[in-house]
């Protein structure tokens, strides 16, 4: 049977072993705990963590403390340690976690902060110290690296997926790589860690980072000065081509020859071809049917949008690389309000530091809710359930008659029911108010919409993608 | 006959003090702090004062002595060599066309990726309510993003004081007053309708009275 002061390192242990280390650094690690005669208490900085380990993860801690020690209380409750806390670092985790990219909540790393008198402190740039001059042809961001990629749910497989060429380039099982999703989840920074990764490992390699929508403007202009023979030497002796948004491609049929033959000579020599783009490939329009087939060839992964935990877990990163003081509260809020793209939630931080830094005051709850007033006031724009009905009608391609109608067939029914789990998570409607709405259903076959619908989003990728871009379509 | 007026009457360049900021200090703090974010984009309702602001701005980078460039979307194609500039204004963003939206979402990226260069917007909505490219309209809310916030008329008042002082005019406090209550209430209208009263003061050699302003404001009402 173990002390019970020794409950908690151990009960850490264990958690850092089960959970993510973004999980776990942002929720476990505030926590200390308090041992006293016949009971352990766990105590939660703050009311918001405190809400979320009673949610998520207290019942796991009883359960550890059940196994380790016995029937032993375990209290959750609001404070800080009264003595000597008992938290520790983790003894000798089980496992280290593969991935580095923990969130940024480390208390440690937050009491850094300086005594200076501006609340904000420049930014650092250490990575771009750390990488060399030959960098520059790469066209890299030094910053984006697989270290500052915030990892979640949407974004694991495809993380999963970049870690394995990075360490491997040219595997044909992977390549090429086509990485798609929505504006702003953080394909560019995916890719762009690969490159970083490789170039951090071989620097001589070469690698070549470009937006389409330069490397088609670099194509005309390699013609008109006739330096065309030079272009392709260039792009077809590359060992690792980043190409951005190949969307851009659509429709410019020079451009997509001149690809098409670097894209061959790249992947018959066994070099890597990483490429992102906002749609999968068979989607893309107006692009040649032999290069859409060639994407399909390696790797395709999808993105999706960050959920709540990952868009907090984004901003305590972000405020960590800036060294900005964040609360959880405060992200958590800000996170709440910011749902579409990482851009949008970054812009929102953004604006809190110059707000600071403005009335010279440190960023509490109050002033985000004064800085973000007018954000939020634009965000919170009503969307009513007919739009809702309308999009989730048009996007199926069924009549909005549709949603109001007895049919129960499947194509309808389902449709139907992502209308309703999208009209409780949007409006403010209550679950009789939206089955009113709906052609006069009860608010259980509302319920059970949305279950149905929260179900089928864990197991059903089509579903989730569907409910994401009916969502951030509805949002934006 | 009516006296000919000579066009003599100085063209400012806004700068940041002529600006009425009383409920926009931040957004003015934000421009002129170059070490602030290098991505802004503003937005407001027409009249607030969001042209001035970016003219005020590329202003300020002349003072700095660095290489700027103001464009107005519904006036002109974006040139691609705008890149080139380290302080670019984009002005009216609502009018962007397709095409010039490309063009501006390249500008962004290359200013992005290089590390160096200001990028400064403006339209009429917030970024996530813009009718523009989803790839553009995320970046613009990328940045910092403030709204301008319409002056009150105290503001108005104030700022048409101001340029009156600047032309050596003596205006009446309550030409001022009609005006905001019978004439359109944007500051731009209401400074383009003070210096048109200027003018016409001075052809008709006649000081700017409120039975001058009446006569001013029919006429101009009665043209299409």
């Amino acid at each position: 049977m173990t002390e019970l002061d020794q409950f908690w390192p151990l009960c850490l242990a264990r958690l850092e072993s089960e959970l993510s280390s973004q999980q776990f650094n942002t929720w476990i690690k505030p926590l200390a705990a308090e041992a006293s005669e016949d009971s352990v208490a766990l105590l939660a900085p703050n009311r918001f963590i405190m809400q979320f380990i009673k949610d998520r993860f207290l019942g796991r801690i009883e359960e550890i403390a059940v196994e380790l020690m016995g029937e032993v209380p375990v209290e959750l409750r609001l404070g800080a340690p009264q003595v000597r806390p008992m938290r520790a670092e983790p003894a000798a985790p089980v496992a280290a976690p593969a991935a580095t990219a923990g969130a940024a909540a480390s208390p440690s790393a937050l009491a850094r902060q300086p005594a200076a008198p501006s609340p904000v402190q420049p930014r650092q740039t250490a990575a771009s110290k750390v990488i060399g001059a030959g960098h520059e042809s790469t066209r890299l961001n030094p910053a984006f690296t697989f270290d500052t990629l915030v990892t979640g749910k949407g974004n694991q497989l495809a993380r999963a997926a970049a870690a394995q060429i990075a360490d491997n380039p040219g595997d044909p099982a992977y390549n090429p790589l086509f990485v798609y999703g929505g504006v702003g989840l953080g394909k560019t920074h995916l890719i762009q860690a690969i490159g970083n990764h490789v170039y951090q490992k071989s620097p001589q390699a070469r690698i070549r980072y470009i937006h389409a929508e330069r490397y088609v403007a670099d194509i005309m202009r390699a013609y008109q000065h006739k330096a065309f023979d030079e272009f392709k030497r260039y792009y077809h002796s590359l060992d690792l081509l980043l190409i951005d948004d190949i969307q851009f491609f659509s429709g410019k049929n020079r451009t997509q020859e001149e690809f098409f033959y670097a894209f061959n000579a790249l992947i018959e020599g066994g070099k890597q071809v990483i490429m992102t783009c906002d749609t999968y490939p068979k989607q893309i329009e107006g692009m040649e049917e032999r290069l859409i087939s060639r994407f399909s060839w390696g790797l395709t992964v999808e993105i999706q949008p960050p959920e709540l935990e990952m868009r907090v877990a984004i901003l305590m990163k972000k405020a960590e690389a800036d060294n900005i003081k964040l609360d959880h509260n405060v992200a958590f809020f800000i996170a709440q309000n910011m749902r579409s793209n990482v851009r949008e939630l970054e812009g929102a931080l953004k604006r809190v530091v110059a707000y600071a830094r403005f009335t010279n005051q440190s960023i509490s709850m109050d002033l985000v809710k004064e800085a973000l007033k007018d954000i939020l006031a634009a965000g919170n724009r009503q969307v009513t359930v007919d739009t809702i009905q309308k999009t989730v009608a048009d996007y199926y391609k069924i009549k909005l008659s549709d949603m109001h109608s007895k049919k129960r067939s499947r194509d309808i029914a389902r449709p139907r029911q992502i209308a309703m789990a999208l009209a409780k998570e949007i409006t403010q409607l209550s679950l009789p108010n939206i089955g009113e709405a709906f052609g006069g259903r009860d608010h259980t076959t509302v319920l059970h919409a949305c279950k149905t619908i929260a179900e089928m989003r864990t197991v059903d990728s089509d579903i989730a993608h569907d409910y994401e871009t009916l969502l951030s379509m509805l949002r934006n | 006959m009516d006296q000919l007026v000579l066009d003599l009457a100085p063209v400012p360049l806004p700068v940041f003090d002529t600006f009425v900021a009383e409920r926009n200090r931040e957004v003015i703090a934000a421009l002129a702090d170059p070490g602030c974010e290098r991505f802004i984009y503003l937005w407001g309702e027409v009249g607030s004062g969001k042209t001035h602001l970016l003219q005020a701005w590329i202003a300020h980078a002349e003072t700095l002595g660095r290489s700027s460039i103001y464009l107005d979307a519904k006036a002109e194609r974006l040139p691609d060599f705008a890149r080139e500039a380290s302080f670019i204004a984009v002005d009216h963003i609502d009018d962007l066309d397709p095409d010039d939206q490309i063009t501006l979402f390249s500008i962004y990226n290359s200013l992005k990726d290089a590390g160096t260069g200001y990028l400064l917007m403006a339209g009429r909505k917030p970024p996530m309510a813009l009718a523009l490219r989803d790839d553009l309209r995320t970046r613009l809310g990328w940045g910092l993003v403030f709204e301008v916030k319409a002056l009150s008329d105290e503001d108005k008042l104030a700022a048409l004081h101001a340029h009156a002082a600047k032309r050596q005019l003596a205006v009446a406090d309550d030409v001022f007053r009609y005006l905001l209550t019978h004439w359109r209430r944007d500051l731009t209208s209401l400074i383009a309708m003070l210096d048109m009263l200027d003018r016409y003061s001075l052809a008709m050699r006649r000081p700017i009275t409120v039975p001058l302003v009446k006569n001013v404001l029919q006429t101009t009402r009665a043209q299409p």
